[in-house]
């Protein structure tokens, strides 16, 4: 049996050109059609994208505006209020004075430290909302308990601020009563007055 | 059934035939004892050109040994193998083996079937004058091989042996083969040629050729002294008729006949084919069954495997383009239909900024944005609704004190927020994360310090001061009452002492309250 050798290359040089060409061409289709399937995903993703933020502006318009219906009102008599402002002891001290002078309290004293930022509010409050807090103290000789009440209720009514009665001591050499007036209580007392400043530099927002 | 091809080679004579889901039928016949065989092939096979075809060789001088060899595998078993052959067949042109069973004992070897073929110089010819001619030839099978193949359709026995009918056309010769075949592993078959035309010449001689067989069964050990060889008639059945009616000389030969219909059915082949001879079923069994051929000389073979080699590349780059199309495709398809879903949806953009603009547009405007709005308004809601204002905090007591006109209060003080374990911790470590609404919320406490007459004795005063302590833990605003300081403790573990001579005191008795207050 005879037998002749050649190159496999030689052999089968069609059929390899033939394999390398449905190669190349299934490359290139396949290539084409990834690009393309890519290319779509991509403007899907941006679509999507686009989508959600124009819902969340126009969720955030109607809920701005469902805030101001709810909130205009309250936050309007806050800010005549004082409360959302730039603070003004000297206010606070005329009124201290009014009270003083209207109860004939002797020995009255006051005394306000510097201004103190408060950041960590709470939780669903912003850190830089210019909330802020000044310790009030007071000290005076009563003629009846009930004046403490007076006092408290005036710095209410005529102050600008909201303020807390963080400590208090009311004393009395006799006994203090809660139904009789008696004379010669004392009180000394914590006030924390708090107000929210607005920045210097408003924005406008719609 | 697309109509194949084989090529039946014998000693004496070359028949190529068609084989299609009728059978197979003679396309060319030729004796190899007459000198023009590879011209009259060559005419043939140049004016039929046959696709492909496959080669049955049923020649004379076959060898077959059952070898063990140690239990290796891969290409070291195929190096063995090819080695034992070499030794034992040194004059085989075609060598073959099969793996028949491990030995259970000793080294536990492989056994396997070695078949050697030589081919006779007019079968070689043959072979010369396909490859000079570039046949496609699928592969070589051997006809005693093959035989091996239909012992399931026989009667089964221990030890077999087949007859059958060699094909050629030799004048005043036949030729038969007789197949021994023992615990179902092919042992040797070998090839006898009778001179004769007629039954009565050819089947005697026939007879006797058996008779030798049995005693070379016998001579080699391959059958026990005092056992009976069974013999299977697989001639035609005309021809399988005319044996039976010569008996041997020897009782010990069974004789026995098998129809080939039968075998054919057993086989799976179908019952209306009708066969001449053991060799026509086998050349239909392996085409119809697609068997695997027995031998792949390179020369014969090359052009056959080439030509596959060729086609399944070709098959290659057109399932690849297919399948790459395919897939571009539904990923085209695919892609188009998200494409629709983007466009639909940059329609609804454009109607969903529209909306916002008219939104806008309509929206009040504010120097301060409406969230900050409502966190100032919540601030100042939480500060006004936690606060200890002197009202709120004399009005719960004012509650208690009702009806409590003996004792006398001296002193009420606001305590410091009370303080969580945890909290003062981080004061101490100076870490005080409280923020300023869980401080605005927290408890408070207060210091109310009381005074009794002295002129009650100890037990009406402790029984009035746990009285006011009562009433004021009524109050739902009130979550604890305790006491800090007291002039009287009569409980087991204090201390108790007093002066009981020199007339009793008017100073009142003093007590101190704790009282923790918490708002909602």
């Amino acid at each position: 049996m005879k037998q002749v050798k050649q190159s496999p290359i030689k052999v089968f040089k069609l059929e390899l050109i033939q394999l390398l060409a449905a190669i190349v061409f299934s490359a290139f289709i396949l290539t084409l059609s990834a690009l393309y399937a890519d290319d779509v995903d991509q403007q899907m993703l941006s679509v999507t994208s686009q989508q959600g933020r124009l819902n969340a502006e126009i969720d955030r318009i109607i809920e701005d505006e469902a805030l101001l219906n709810d909130m205009g009102g309250a936050f309007e008599r806050l800010k005549e209020k004082g409360f959302y402002g730039r603070e003004d002891r000297l206010a606070w001290t005329e009124v201290l004075k009014q009270v003083s002078e209207r109860l004939k309290l002797p020995n009255f004293k006051y005394s306000i430290e510097p201004q103190q930022d408060i950041s960590n509010i709470g939780s669903g409050f912003q850190s830089n909302l210019g909330f802020s807090a000044s310790v009030m103290r007071i000290e005076a000789d009563l003629l009846h308990e009930a004046d403490f009440s007076t006092i408290v209720q005036h710095l209410s009514d005529f102050s600008p601020g909201v303020f807390r009665v963080e400590e208090c001591k009311i004393t009395k050499d006799g006994l203090v009563s809660l139904s009789h007036i008696k004379r010669n209580f004392g009180i000394d007392c914590i006030l924390v007055w708090y107000t929210v400043t607005p920045p210097t530099q408003s924005g406008v927002s719609k | 059934m697309q109509t194949k091809h084989a090529l039946y080679l014998s000693d004496v004579s070359i028949i190529f035939c068609g084989i299609d889901s009728n059978g197979a039928t003679d396309l060319f016949i030729h004796a190899l004892t007459e000198p023009d065989y590879i011209e009259a092939l060559q005419r043939f096979l140049s004016k039929h050109k046959p696709e492909s075809f496959s080669v049955f060789l049923d020649v004379m001088g076959e060898e077959f040994k059952h070898e063990p060899i140690p239990h290796i595998g891969g290409k070291d078993r195929e190096l063995l193998l090819e080695r034992k052959c070499r030794s034992l067949f040194s004059t085989a042109d075609l060598t073959w083996n099969k793996h028949l069973r491990r030995e259970k004992k000793g080294r536990k070897d492989d056994v396997y079937l070695l078949v050697g073929v030589p081919l006779p110089s007019v079968v070689e010819h043959v072979f010369d004058a396909l490859i000079e001619s570039k046949q496609n030839v699928s592969g070589i099978y051997s006809i005693s091989i093959l035989e091996q193949e239909i012992l399931a359709a026989l009667p089964s026995a221990q030890q077999t042996l087949i007859v059958s009918r060699v094909l050629g056309v030799s004048r005043g010769k036949k030729a038969y083969r007789q197949t021994f075949i023992k615990d179902g592993e092919l042992v040797m078959s070998r090839m006898t040629f009778i001179n004769g035309d007629t039954a009565e010449q050819v089947f005697p001689q026939l007879m006797n050729e058996i008779e030798r067989m049995r005693n070379f069964l016998n001579g080699t050990k391959q059958l026990g002294v005092n056992s009976n060889l069974d013999v299977v008639s697989l001639l035609n059945e005309a021809e399988s008729a005319q044996l039976l009616q010569y008996t041997a000389d020897s009782e010990k030969i069974n004789m026995s006949t098998v129809s080939l219909a039968d075998v054919a059915q057993k086989k799976r082949l179908g019952r209306h084919h009708s066969f001449s001879s053991l060799a026509e079923l086998l050349v239909l069994w392996v085409t119809v069954k697609n068997i695997k051929p027995h031998f792949h000389p390179e020369g014969l073979c090359g052009a056959h495997k080439t030509l596959n080699t060729r086609q399944w590349m070709s098959r290659c780059s057109a399932g690849l383009l297919t399948v790459s199309i395919m897939l571009a495709a539904v990923m085209g398809f695919l892609a188009s239909g998200e494409k629709a879903k983007v466009d639909a949806l940059q329609a609804d953009l454009v109607q969903l900024e529209n909306h916002k603009s008219h939104l806008a547009a309509n929206a009040r405007v504010t120097v301060v944005d409406p969230r900050t709005m409502k966190q100032v308004v919540d601030l100042s809601e939480q500060i006004n609704l936690y606060q200890y204002g002197p009202d709120k905090v004399f009005g719960i007591l004012s509650r208690a004190y009702r009806g409590f006109n003996e004792v006398s209060l001296m002193e009420l003080s606001w305590a410091k927020a009370e303080a969580s374990p945890q909290q003062n911790q981080r004061r101490r470590r100076g870490r005080d994360n409280t923020s300023f609404m869980d401080r605005v919320k927290a408890a408070r406490q207060f210091k109310l310090k009381l005074a009794l007459p002295a002129r009650l004795g100890n037990r009406e005063v402790l029984e009035k001061v746990g009285d006011f302590s009562a009433a004021l833990m009524e109050q739902p605003e009130i979550t604890a009452v305790s006491r800090e300081q007291a002039a009287i403790d009569a409980s087991a573990n204090a201390q108790m002492a007093a002066s009981l001579s020199g007339g009793a005191t008017n100073r009142p008795i003093e007590f101190t309250l704790l009282i923790t207050m918490e708002l909602l």
